[in-house]
């Protein structure tokens, strides 16, 4: 063990166990050289002005290669500029949506601010650097033709905050800002912002949008406060939700994960008493409810990753290629949720997802 | 489970200094051309100048300690520069290999407070600097080396200016070159510290016992009954459903797929409670 000694290295740690941290969110920021002169690069970079900028030709030499420690950088992470190449908008898993007739997800980031312990990206990527696509332009573009594709008054829906929490950046990057106006110029098109933040100044500051829901992940304060790492607390969250319902811009809810706990129904139902109390459900687009499920290789990383946490080490099943709750436990949440939720909504509106994963 | 610092150096001028400051002893070794100097909690290696040089050091240093043990490794030495001045200390935050343009990148989660700076590691010295990068020998080799053994936060290179536009290479002197890394040591405990702090973390996260073994010793486990065994006793221990293997639940295992299969019903009464 390395010991404090003048003539030694002395371990150098701050009270987290990890050695110093930044009073910046960023530290190093990589820029793909493709993108050193984009307008969004340049306003990205102008608020992290003491940040160590490094250039790379393709931002694939740095993420996601081997030889790299996701827990470490998940406690200080880097920012990463890049162009996205290649399909930018992709088809939905099975199951995943709130009842559109085509559903889509584009993601402008990869990673996420937040550290949930049950989130599938942490098995997804060998990086926990965060990644920001900034040619915003292309992605829109894609949108466009997407939904230009589908006539006939089908509704198609986009899906942000599948693979990274985006809105929970929003003062940094701007994706709402950018993609609500896409949205509303689209008339059989619906934006989806998916995200466990309280970041909605960018929507407060305009006026609402028909088409975009602002779709809030939420998980009783007991459970947030032991799984959810980074993430606001649930009565901020509730604030959010009811500011913009004043506003008159659409909310959804995102009971999804479903995080079994022996006393899971009171702490379920005063979580939906307690968002009941100050969300009007009759103005509450959708809900979803889905249970805690992830990919068995997603899994298998989770426990390297985290071989002393109590939420892994559970005693989990193997169905289907998912690592989940035994099928009696998810299904008696699930409907008892759903019993529960509609009491507050009818249930036209409630949708169960019953196999994807996704971020928020 | 202990972590380590492993330093390489090119040169004993670029060594001495930090033999001296942290009272390092010479390893002896019949095995090895290298030099090689330790305390507890340090080993360094003069791996002689050269990328494919760098590369052995790291094989050959990757051998001291134990193989479960979390190693930093860093590598010092003088390096010139297209922009630096010199005297000027920095780290490399991209690492090319001046013959293939290969990349590596250092990744950073410490804040090490000093300047960072592509490094190009070339085979012979570069006395033109065309680019605005630094200009080393022996940087890509150690770092493609180390990521075999440690990941890319615990892999770095500080290097100090020694040579420049307006300060030529061959004017260069082993009194000089031992001198720029003496002006440097405090930078470099520094450096060494955090690198060391880093992998200290990692180190205390890991499990060092095989909670497996007074298991095996009653009852016969293939490979992979042991791998999964090992598994089911970690989870009971992290949801406080310790296992012993007088426990009573198995007094009545027979072989190891009961134990296994018993060991599995205890966890499924146990969910996090939060």
């Amino acid at each position: 063990m390395l010991r404090k000694c003048s003539k030694r290295f002395t371990i150098i740690c701050g009270s987290t166990g990890i050695p110093v941290r930044f009073d910046i969110l960023y530290q190093t920021v990589y820029v793909e050289n493709e993108v050193s002169d984009h307008s969004l690069t340049s306003q990205i970079l102008s608020q992290f002005p003491s940040a160590y900028i490094i250039g790379c030709e393709r931002y694939g030499e740095l993420f996601n290669r081997k030889a790299q420690d996701f827990r470490l950088q998940k406690q200080s992470p880097s920012l990463i500029l890049a162009r996205k190449h290649g399909n930018l908008v992709h088809p939905v898993p099975r199951g995943y949506g709130v009842g559109g007739d085509h559903n889509y997800y584009f993601s402008v980031m990869l990673n996420c601010l937040y550290d949930c312990r049950y989130c599938f990206l942490q098995g997804m990527y060998r990086s926990a650097n965060h990644v920001v696509f900034v040619n915003y332009k292309e992605f829109a573009q894609s949108i466009d033709d997407v939904a230009l594709n589908h006539q006939n008054k089908e509704q198609v829906w986009f899906f942000s905050g599948y693979d990274c929490d985006s809105l929970a950046m929003e003062p940094i990057i701007g994706m709402a800002a950018y993609f609500i106006d896409v949205a509303e110029r689209l008339d059989n098109a619906w934006l989806e912002l998916r995200t466990k933040s309280t970041q909605i100044r960018t929507l407060l500051g305009r006026d609402p949008v028909a088409n975009v829901v602002t779709a809030f992940s939420v998980t009783p304060d007991r459970i947030s406060t032991s799984l959810e790492h980074k993430v606001p607390k649930l009565d901020k969250r509730i604030a959010a939700m009811m500011r913009l319902q004043e506003r008159e811009w659409k909310i959804g809810l995102r009971f999804d994960p479903l995080i079994f706990v022996p006393d899971y129904r009171s702490l379920y139902l005063d979580l939906m008493e307690t968002i009941f109390s100050s969300v009007d459900p009759s103005l509450v687009h959708s809900a979803t409810i889905g249970a805690f499920r992830l990919p068995k290789g997603f899994y298998r990383v989770l426990e390297s990753l985290y071989p002393d946490d109590r939420f892994v080490a559970q005693p989990f099943e193997l169905r289907d290629g998912m690592v989940t709750y035994p099928s009696c436990v998810e299904s008696e949440m699930k409907d008892w949720c759903c019993e529960k939720l509609g009491e507050y909504m009818d249930r036209a509106r409630i949708h169960i997802d019953e196999v994807t994963v996704g971020a928020d | 489970m202990t972590a380590h610092l492993r330093i390489v150096v090119a040169m004993r001028a670029e060594a001495k200094p930090l033999i001296d400051c942290f009272e390092m002893r010479p390893v002896s070794s019949k095995v090895s051309r290298f030099e090689v100097y330790e305390n507890e909690d340090t080993v360094l290696m003069v791996s002689g100048i050269g990328s494919a040089n760098a590369r052995l050091a790291v094989q050959h240093l990757a051998r001291f300690g134990a193989d479960t043990d979390v190693a930093a490794w860093l590598n010092i030495g003088v390096a010139g520069h297209g922009s630096f001045e010199v005297g000027q200390g920095f780290m490399a935050n991209c690492i090319a290999d001046g013959s293939t343009g290969q990349t590596l990148y250092p990744l950073f989660v410490n804040d090490f407070g000093v300047p960072t700076s592509q490094v190009i590691t070339v085979h012979e010295v570069e006395s033109q600097y065309p680019l605005k990068v630094g200009y080393d020998m022996e940087a890509y080799g150690f770092a493609v080396s180390a990521a075999k053994y440690s990941t890319f936060e615990l892999i770095h290179c500080y290097k100090i200016v020694s040579d420049n536009r307006k300060k030529s290479v061959h004017g260069l002197t082993l009194q000089t070159i031992e001198k720029l890394i003496s002006d440097h040591i405090d930078a470099v405990v520094d450096v060494g510290g955090r690198l060391a702090g880093t992998a200290d973390s990692v180190a205390h996260r890991t499990i060092a016992e095989d909670p497996t073994v007074p298991f095996v010793k009653k009852w016969r486990l293939t490979v992979s009954e042991r791998e999964i065994l090992k598994k089911y006793l970690n989870k009971a221990r992290v949801l406080g459903a310790e296992i012993k293997v007088s426990s009573d639940l198995l007094c009545n295992a027979g072989d190891a797929s009961e134990v296994l299969e018993t060991i599995h019903n205890h966890l499924r009464q146990h969910w996090h409670t939060c």
